[in-house]
């Protein structure tokens, strides 16, 4: 982990910052006043690929993700099994549950590629949400959309085989075709990411989403090339979801 | 709630020792109150869920079983037993979004409800709430993750341990040496099998399994438990991670 200065107007990394913290959805209301605010009192630092970061560093500070993902793990101490939950990118907060009630949360974050963040005292970002209006608006809806994640999650590994969880999974990150002569539907976040860390993401295992994938090539759904996923035919993939889920 | 009505003292009372609303001021209170309307639910009612997509309810008595349901095979969750001084539909409070859930009144529920709009409106104007709001939130999100993860970690008798301990009182009674099992020592298998996402045929057999154990006491829908120690290495077995009651 590299730390650098705090990010005052005069910082050289000033502006790219604003730039993406104006990106991000929890800050965009803010005036260029407030995020300055904020800016002030932040720290940019740096994680290198593959770097895992002690979960002790959530506890002592708010880290706003500007530039990267962090995958957050879960270990089950006896087996040694992962699964991760969230995987955060720029725009996010790390560690939204000690953020919110100061407990410890004994996560294990990877960083998935060169990530930048903000890090701010944890005290710091609880005033924010306190003197902040416009933050506390967006903080909110924010939550809700962690909570309905960690739900879905909850709720899917009681109903849904691996199958519907990683088609739900693809179908989640899906976008829509940049042109209308493309022949695929790009899939963002989890696009590069290895058959394990997919597994992770829906508490499954890397053989099983290996053949998972595999299939899905197969009947031509998705396009899965040198680490890149991409969907090829949405509406078998909604089908594949749908066959389970309709009424 | 219009001061003039008979039970206005009493809600009012109740909404001072709130874990939401303690830190608020008496005028505040008195604010939030007579934006407040009150509403009852019978024991085994299933509550309509878009109401919580138009309303914020306050639970002022009683418990509401917030149940997901599998629409294709019918078969059903309940991550939240939300009990006194519990919101609910939080997620719809939070982002404003529906969320489709079957909630059930397990007993007559009393409750207040205001639109979601003004609820919001008062988060905004008093940032105060929000001291006690958000570890509500992070308490909330703790425990859904956990459902989650448990999911995937543990077996059904962990999980059922897990679910019992974190409702045992850790002081045993002085007359019968037992532990008091709070909020869910009178439900049934079959709700004691949502909450872990289990189903109740499996329950039904760890219960008499932990009973034959002597763990806990089950007996006419009431459920004690009888060796917190062993309960305690039922999941230490298989977890080291703290998984004790708070207060042990």
């Amino acid at each position: 982990m590299r730390q650098g200065q705090t990010v005052t107007k005069e910082n050289s990394h000033y502006n790219e910052a604003d730039a993406l913290l104006q990106n991000a959805p929890l800050f965009r209301g803010l005036d260029t006043q407030s995020r300055e605010d904020i800016l002030s009192r932040c720290r940019i630092i740096t994680w290198r690929r593959s770097e895992e970061i002690d979960h002790e560093e959530g506890m002592k500070y708010c880290h706003i993700i500007l530039k990267g993902r962090l995958k957050i793990t879960q270990i089950d101490p006896v087996t040694g099994r992962s699964i991760a939950p969230f995987l955060l990118a720029p725009g996010d907060i790390y560690d939204v549950f000690t953020l919110l009630d100061g407990k410890e949360h004994i996560v294990f974050p990877i960083a998935m590629d060169n990530v930048t963040a903000l890090r701010a005292p944890l005290e710091q970002a609880r005033e924010w949400i306190e003197t902040h209006p416009k933050f506390n608006e967006a903080f909110l809806p924010y939550l809700g959309n962690m909570m309905r994640h960690l739900e879905a999650f909850g709720e899917s590994m009681v109903f849904d085989d691996t199958a519907t969880r990683l088609a739900k999974l693809i179908l989640k990150h899906a976008l829509p075709k940049t042109d209308e002569s493309d022949t695929h539907y790009p899939v963002k976040l989890i696009n590069t990411l290895s058959h394990e860390s997919l597994a992770e993401m829906i508490g499954s295992v890397r053989s099983v989403v290996s053949t998972q994938i595999q299939k899905l090539k197969k009947e031509e759904v998705i396009l899965s090339t040198r680490g890149q996923l991409a969907v090829k035919n949405l509406e078998r993939l909604l089908h594949k979801i749908d066959r389970h889920q309709t009424l | 709630m219009s001061s003039d009505d008979p039970f206005y003292k009493q809600t009012l009372n109740t909404l001072k020792h709130n874990i939401l609303f303690n830190q608020l001021d008496q005028k505040t209170l008195e604010g939030l109150l007579a934006k407040l309307k009150p509403v009852q639910w019978k024991k085994g009612e299933t509550i309509d869920s878009e109401i919580g997509t138009k309303y914020c309810h306050i639970i002022i008595e009683g418990r509401l079983k917030v149940t997901h349901i599998d629409p294709e095979t019918g078969r059903t969750v309940a991550p939240f037993l939300l009990s006194e001084g519990d919101i609910f539909d939080v997620f719809s409070l939070l982002d404003g979004e529906e969320h489709i859930v079957f909630p059930i009144a397990m007993d007559n529920v009393s409750a207040l409800y205001l639109p979601l709009e003004e609820a919001r409106q008062c988060i905004a104007e008093h940032p105060e709430f929000n001291k006690q709001f958000l570890p509500y939130l992070g308490n909330m999100m703790r425990q859904i993750e956990h459902f989650g993860i448990s999911q995937i970690f543990d077996d059904t008798i962990t999980r059922l341990a897990n679910l019992i301990l974190r409702h045992t009182h850790p002081e045993k009674d002085p007359h019968d040496g037992h532990c008091e099992v709070r909020l869910i020592n009178n439900l049934s298998h079959e709700s004691l099998a949502e909450m872990i996402g289990s189903v109740r045929s499996v329950v039904s057999a760890q219960m008499h399994k932990l009973k034959e154990e002597e763990i806990i006491l089950s007996k006419r829908g009431h459920l004690a438990v009888k060796n917190l120690e062993k309960l305690i290495q039922k999941i230490d077995k298989f977890h080291c991670v703290e998984n004790k009651p708070s207060s042990l």
